[in-house]
C-alpha cells in the first residue's frame, strides 16, 4: 500500500516513520513550491486558508504520481481544519481521481482513535500487530522530538553564525539524520549527535545587549513549515534575532495527550488577565497559546513578539485583535508583528517590514540600555 | 448588585437575529430595562471598521459598532453572552466563542460585561438561564417562571416566521398586545420562488445587505429564507461526508435547510449570502455550491462586504432572477438564424472542455 | 470623443428599428438593428463625465442620420451600470443586466456558443450557456484586478498606447510572473520587476498571463468552459489577453467582430423581444433627447443617520425622470 502525507515543514521523518512503521509505503511529495501550489489554488474555494491549498497541492501531485491512499490529519472544530479533509476529499473526487482518503482525528489522542488508523495503514489484523502500533507510536514520538531539539537550535544560533548559511545545512543535515535513524537506539544516539552538529557551527558570542531576542507563534502549519511562511525564521535569524519558538509538532502531540504543562501555564496566563481580555477557552487553532506566549515572554523581558497566521484563520485573528490593543494599551512592553499569509503574500513586502521592525526593536533596545546607563 | 430596572444594551448584531426574543422575554420577566442599538447604518459601520482590525469579518466588525453605539445610550450593563455551542456535537466559529474576551480587550471604558456561557455541551440551556439569572440576583422561582415563559414566546415567534413571517413583522408581532395574530397567505402571482440562505445577522439585516428581500420581491419573486421552513428539517445533524458530521452552529441550519430545498427541489433557485472574510462559509459555500451543480439547482454565492458597492450586487441578482426566468419559461432566441455565422474572426477546433 | 462607428446593412423605409443602449463605466455603446437582426449601425465612445452626457453625444451623433428613421423605431433596451438612468432618460422599454443582453446576442451571433468571457472596464465575467439557455454566470468579486480601466492605467505607467499592447505582448520572448490579487499588489510586483530590468515587452505578457490567470482562478472557479468560447467587451480588442487565454485553456478563442457593442445588440435584442411577447408600444421619447436639458442635481437625506446623498435629474419641464442613491428605497424612482 502506497500512502502519502501533506508536508508540514520538517516534520516529515515523523509522518513518515508513522507509516514506514506499520509497514506500508510511503510517497514524500515535493516539498511545498510554487509550480506545486498552482494546481491546489485552481481547484480550492477562493477564500479558504492557505494550509488548505498547500496541503491540497500535495495531495494532487501525490495522486498524479499514483498514489491512491492519502492521509490526512483532522480535529473537531472549532476552526475551519476539521473541514479540510472531507472538503478536499470531496474536490479530489469531482476531479476524478480515485483513493481512499484516511484520516487521522487528532481532537483529543487520549481516546487512542489514532490506533485505528494505524491498523488500517499496515492491513495486518494480527494481535502481534499491536506491537508493532506501539513501537511506531514511540518511534514517532522521538522523532518528532529530535525534531522539535533542531528546529529550537536552529532560531536561537543563526544569530551568531559566522558564515551565513551554516545553520541551514546544520538543520537540513540533522533532519537528513533523523529520517536515516529508525531504530530506538540510533535515535538516543543522534541527540548527542545533534548537538555536536550545532556545536560544530562556528559562531560569534556577541554582547548580550547587542542581540535581540524574539519569540515566534503562530498557527502550527504556517509557522513550522518554511516555504509556507517566507522562511521567516531564517530571515529573522540573519537580521540578528535570537528566535525562540515552542511550538512544535512534538509540543502539539503533548498537548494532545494532556501532559503539555507549559501550555498549562500559558493557559493560566491567559485566564490570569482576563479583566483586559485573555482569553478564557480554548477558541481553535492556536490563539490560546499565542496570547499566553505574549505575556510569557512580555514577563521574560523578550524583545519582540512574531506572531503569524493563515490570512483570515478566524482563532488568530482574534489573538491579534487583543494583541493589537494590548500592545496599543500598553499594557505590556513588547511590540508585536503580525503576518497573515496566503498566496499573494509578496516577498519584498514581508522584507520592508521584518527589518524595520527589527530596527524598531534595536532602536527600543537602545534607549533602554542607555536609560539604564549601562552604555 | 443590580437593583431593579437596570439598563441592559443589547447589540443589534450576530446572534441577535436568532436568539433575542428568548432572551428579550426572559430579561423582562426579570424585571430588566432592554435598550437596543440604532438599526445599522453607516455611522455604526465607520465606527466599527474604526476600532476592529482590518482583516476581521464584517459581522464582527458590525458588533464592534454596534457595542460603541450602546456606549452612547448610557447602558448599565452590557449583554455579551459567550456562545459556545447550542446544540450536542457543534461548536460556533471561534470569533463567537472569544467574543466577550475580544469586547473586553478591544473596547476601552466599557460598563460592566454580563456574560454566561451558552455551552450545551457542558449544560443545557436552562442551566445557562439560571446562571444569566443569578448574575442579576434573582430568586431560582423567579428565574424558573421566566425561562418557561421565555421558552413559550421564542416557540410561538419560531412559529410565526415558519408560518411565512419575516424576522421584523415577527418580532413586532411579538411585541404587540395581539397574540391571536394569524398571518394571512399572501396569494401573488410570482415569476420565481428564490431561497435567500444565510446567517440571521447577513439575511435581515436589510442594510448590509442592500435591501435584498424587499428587491427581489419587487422583481415579483416569491423569497423564502430558512426560517421560513419546517422545524424538523433542523433536529439531525447535517452529514457532510459518511466520516464527518458538520461542527459549526451557525452553519448547521443552512446546511439542513439547503439540503431540505436540494430533496424537495421545491425551488427554482438559491441565493447564498455570506460574509467576505467568513471562515466557515468559505468552506460550505464550496460544498453546496458543488451540490447544486450536480443537481442543476440554480445557485450563486454572493459575498458582502462594507466596501461592495450596490451596484455589483444588483447586477448579479437581476441577472440570477432573469436566468432562472429564462430558463423556467424556455425562452431563446426564436428569430431566424443566419445562414452562415457573420463575422467570426476564428472558429474552435478542439472540442475538449478545460475545467476550473 | 473617441468613436468606433460599424454599419453593416442599409436601412429600409419599411424596416422596423431596435436600438439598444449599454452605458458602461467606461465606454457607450449603441446600436440600432433590424427585423433581420442586422446591424444597421453600432458605435462605441469612451465616456467622459456623467451617463447623461454620454448617451446625450450619442443622440446627437445619430439624429443627424435617422432622424428621419425616428417613427420605425420599435423598441429600445437599455443594459449596463448605468441602465435604469438611461432608460428613464430616454424613454427605454426594457432595463436588463449587462450579462443577459451579452449571452443574447452571442448566443445569436456565435452559433452553439457554450462559455461567453466578458471583460469590460470596471469588471469581468463568465457565462455559461446550454442550447442558448444561460445556466450559470459569475462577476469578479470585490476587486477589480485585470479588467480594462486597470490595463488602461497599466499602459499609461508604462508610456504605451493601450492600442499597441498586443503587438508588446506578441514579442515577448520570456514569461515574467507578476503575482497579486489585487491591482495595487499587481502594481507594485509590476514596478519591482521594472526594476529588475525586465523588457517592456515581458512585462506586458507577464501582465497579460496575471490577468488571464486571475480571472481563471477567481472568476471562473469551479465551472466548466466548453468549447465554443467567445470573448467580448472592451478588453477583446487585446490580442495578448486573447492569446494569453488561448494558452491557458488550450482552446481557440472566438472573437466577434462586434465584440464591443455585444451588450448595445443584446439590449435591443431584449427590447425586441420584450415589446414582441407583450404587444406593447415603445416609450421612446426620440432622438431630440440630446438636444434637451437634463440637470443632475442631489441633497442629503437626513431622515436617519444613514445620510444617505441622494441624487435625481431634473428634465427642463422640472419633472424628475430618476432619483437614486438611498439604501433604504424611499426615494428610488
Amino acid at each position: 500500500m502506497k500512502v502519502t502525507f501533506p508536508h508540514m515543514g520538517n516534520c516529515w521523518p515523523a509522518f513518515k516513520v508513522l507509516c514506514t512503521g506499520v509497514g506500508a509505503e510511503v510517497y514524500l511529495p515535493d516539498p511545498n513550491n510554487v509550480k506545486q501550489l498552482d494546481a491546489g489554488l485552481k481547484h480550492s474555494p477562493e477564500w479558504v486558508c492557505f494550509p488548505f491549498k498547500v496541503t491540497l497541492s500535495n495531495f494532487i501531485e501525490a495522486l498524479d504520481e499514483g498514489v491512491d491512499n492519502l492521509v490526512m490529519a483532522t480535529d473537531c472544530g472549532p476552526c475551519r481544519f476539521g473541514f479540510y479533509y472531507a472538503v478536499q476529499e470531496r474536490i479530489l473526487r469531482d476531479l476524478g481521481y480515485d483513493f481512499k482518503m484516511y484520516y487521522l482525528p487528532q481532537g483529543d489522542l487520549l481516546d487512542f482513535k489514532w490506533i485505528k488508523l494505524l491498523k488500517a495503514l499496515s492491513e495486518d489484523k494480527s494481535l502481534l500487530n499491536y506491537f508493532r502500533i506501539f513501537r511506531t507510536a514511540r518511534l514517532f514520538l522521538m522523532k518528532s522530538q529530535l525534531i522539535q531539539t533542531v528546529e529550537k537550535l536552529e532560531g536561537k544560533i543563526r544569530c551568531y553564525e559566522v558564515n551565513k548559511g551554516d545553520t541551514t545545512h546544520t538543520l537540513n543535515k540533522c533532519i537528513q539524520l533523523i529520517d536515516d535513524a529508525n531504530t530506538f537506539n540510533e535515535l538516543n544516539k543522534l541527540r548527542k549527535r545533534i548537538k555536536n552538529e550545532f556545536d560544530k557551527i562556528e559562531i560569534n558570542k556577541r554582547d548580550n545587549n547587542e542581540i535581540l531576542k524574539v519569540g515566534l507563534s503562530g498557527e502550527i502549519q504556517v509557522t513550522l513549515d518554511p516555504f509556507v511562511n517566507h522562511d521567516i525564521k531564517r530571515k529573522l535569524g540573519e537580521l540578528g534575532c535570537e528566535v525562540h519558538m515552542n511550538l512544535s509538532l512534538y509540543d502539539w502531540i503533548k498537548h494532545k495527550f494532556h501532559v503539555n504543562f507549559h501550555r498549562k501555564y500559558l493557559e493560566y496566563l491567559n485566564k490570569s488577565q482576563k479583566n483586559i481580555g485573555g482569553l478564557q477557552m480554548d477558541i481553535g487553532g492556536e490563539a490560546f497559546w499565542v496570547m499566553g506566549e505574549y505575556i510569557d515572554y512580555a514577563q521574560r523581558g523578550f524583545d519582540g513578539f512574531v506572531h503569524i497566521y493563515p490570512f483570515t484563520c478566524m482563532p488568530e485573528i482574534t489573538a491579534k485583535s487583543i494583541l493589537t490593543k494590548w500592545y496599543g494599551n500598553k499594557y505590556f512592553d513588547i511590540p508585536p508583528i503580525f503576518f497573515g499569509f496566503d498566496e499573494h503574500s509578496g516577498e519584498a513586502g514581508l522584507i520592508t517590514r521584518l527589518e524595520s521592525y527589527v530596527d524598531l526593536l534595536k532602536n527600543k533596545k537602545e534607549k533602554k540600555n542607555n536609560g539604564n546607563g549601562r552604555k | 448588585m443590580i437593583v431593579i430596572k437596570k439598563r441592559i444594551g443589547i447589540p443589534r448584531s450576530l446572534l441577535y437575529y436568532k436568539y433575542f426574543p428568548l432572551w428579550k422575554t426572559f430579561l423582562e420577566e426579570l424585571g430588566v430595562e432592554i435598550v437596543l442599538s440604532d438599526r445599522t447604518n453607516s455611522k455604526i459601520i465607520d465606527i466599527g471598521g474604526r476600532y476592529a482590525i482590518d482583516e476581521i469579518c464584517i459581522p464582527l466588525k458590525l458588533y464592534y459598532g454596534h457595542v460603541l453605539n450602546l456606549l452612547e445610550k448610557n447602558i448599565d450593563y452590557l449583554f455579551v453572552p459567550r456562545y459556545v455551542s447550542t446544540t450536542i456535537g457543534t461548536y460556533f466559529c471561534p470569533k463567537f466563542l472569544g467574543l466577550p474576551d475580544m469586547v473586553r480587550g478591544t473596547i476601552d471604558n466599557l460598563p460592566p460585561i454580563i456574560e454566561f456561557e451558552v455551552n450545551m455541551q457542558k449544560r443545557p440551556m436552562y442551566l445557562s438561564a439560571y446562571k444569566l439569572g443569578k448574575v442579576l440576583h434573582k430568586s431560582t422561582w423567579q428565574i424558573k417562571k421566566a425561562y418557561e415563559k421565555a421558552i413559550k414566546d421564542y416557540k410561538y415567534f419560531r412559529q410565526l416566521m415558519v408560518d411565512g413571517l419575516s424576522f421584523k413583522k415577527a418580532l413586532n408581532v411579538l411585541n404587540s398586545k395581539n397574540r391571536n395574530f394569524k398571518p394571512k397567505k399572501k396569494i401573488i402571482d410570482y415569476v420565481a420562488k428564490i431561497a435567500i440562505i444565510g446567517h440571521g445577522y447577513n439575511v435581515h439585516d436589510s442594510f448590509i445587505n442592500m435591501n435584498l428581500i424587499n428587491k427581489l420581491n419587487k422583481m415579483k419573486v416569491n423569497v423564502v429564507t430558512l426560517e421560513n421552513l419546517p422545524l424538523e428539517i433542523f433536529k439531525n445533524q447535517t452529514v457532510i461526508t459518511n466520516t464527518l458530521e458538520n461542527y459549526w452552529g451557525n452553519e448547521e441550519e443552512i446546511l439542513s435547510a439547503v439540503n431540505y430545498l436540494f430533496e424537495t427541489k421545491d425551488i427554482d433557485g438559491i441565493i447564498f449570502i455570506c460574509s467576505f472574510c467568513c471562515g466557515p462559509d468559505s468552506l460550505i459555500d464550496e460544498i453546496m455550491a458543488r451540490d447544486a451543480k450536480k443537481l442543476k439547482i440554480p445557485y450563486i454565492g454572493l459575498v458582502l462586504d462594507e466596501h461592495s458597492g450596490q451596484a455589483g450586487v444588483i447586477t448579479r441578482v437581476e441577472a440570477f432572477v432573469d436566468m432562472i426566468v429564462r430558463k423556467k419559461n424556455n425562452i431563446r432566441i426564436i428569430y431566424k438564424k443566419p445562414t452562415m455565422p457573420i463575422g467570426i474572426i476564428n472558429k474552435s477546433e478542439k472540442e475538449v472542455g478545460a475545467e476550473f | 470623443m473617441v468613436m468606433a462607428e460599424n454599419r453593416e446593412a442599409e436601412i429600409d423605409k419599411n424596416d422596423n428599428l431596435y436600438l439598444g443602449i449599454d452605458v458602461g463605466s467606461v465606454s457607450t455603446k449603441f446600436a440600432i438593428i433590424n427585423d433581420n437582426m442586422e446591424l444597421i449601425y453600432s458605435t462605441w465612445a469612451r465616456s467622459h463625465g456623467s451617463p447623461i452626457k454620454s448617451v446625450q453625444d450619442g443622440f446627437k451623433e445619430m439624429q443627424n442620420d435617422f432622424i428621419d428613421y425616428e417613427s420605425q423605431i420599435r423598441a429600445v433596451g437599455t443594459t449596463g451600470s448605468a441602465r435604469y438612468l438611461t432608460k428613464a432618460l430616454v424613454g427605454g422599454d426594457i432595463a436588463k443586466t449587462e450579462i443577459i443582453a451579452h449571452a443574447v446576442a452571442a448566443s445569436y451571433f456565435v452559433p452553439g456558443v457554450r462559455t461567453i468571457l466578458e471583460i469590460g472596464g470596471q469588471d469581468s465575467k463568465v457565462i455559461l450557456l446550454e442550447n442558448g439557455i444561460i445556466t450559470d454566470f459569475a462577476m469578479n468579486s470585490i476587486c477589480a484586478a485585470g479588467t480594462g480601466s486597470f490595463l488602461d492605467h497599466q499602459a499609461h505607467r508604462l508610456g504605451i498606447p493601450i492600442e499597441e499592447f498586443g503587438d508588446y505582448a506578441k514579442r515577448s520572448k520570456t514569461d515574467v510572473v507578476i503575482a497579486g490579487r489585487c491591482t495595487v499588489f499587481a502594481e507594485s510586483d509590476m514596478i519591482h520587476k521594472q526594476q529588475m530590468g525586465h523588457s517592456k515587452e515581458d512585462i506586458i505578457w507577464g501582465l497579460c498571463n496575471s490577468l488571464v490567470r486571475n480571472y481563471l482562478n477567481n472568476v471562473c472557479k469551479g465551472k466548466k468552459l466548453l468549447p465554443p468560447i467567445t470573448f467580448q467587451g472592451g478588453v477583446a480588442a487585446n490580442d495578448g489577453i486573447r492569446r494569453a487565454f488561448e494558452k491557458h485553456l488550450g482552446q481557440k478563442i472566438i472573437v466577434h467582430k462586434n465584440f464591443l457593442t455585444m451588450g448595445a445588440i443584446g439590449a435591443a435584442m431584449l427590447a425586441r423581444e420584450y415589446i414582441e411577447i407583450n404587444n406593447i408600444k415603445t416609450k421612446f421619447k426620440g432622438f431630440n433627447v440630446g438636444e434637451m436639458k437634463f440637470t443632475p442635481k442631489a441633497f442629503n437625506c437626513t431622515d436617519c443617520p444613514n445620510q444617505c446623498e441622494i441624487t435625481y435629474v431634473e428634465q427642463d419641464d422640472g419633472t424628475i425622470i430618476a432619483r437614486w442613491g438611498d439604501r433604504c428605497g424611499k426615494w428610488t424612482l
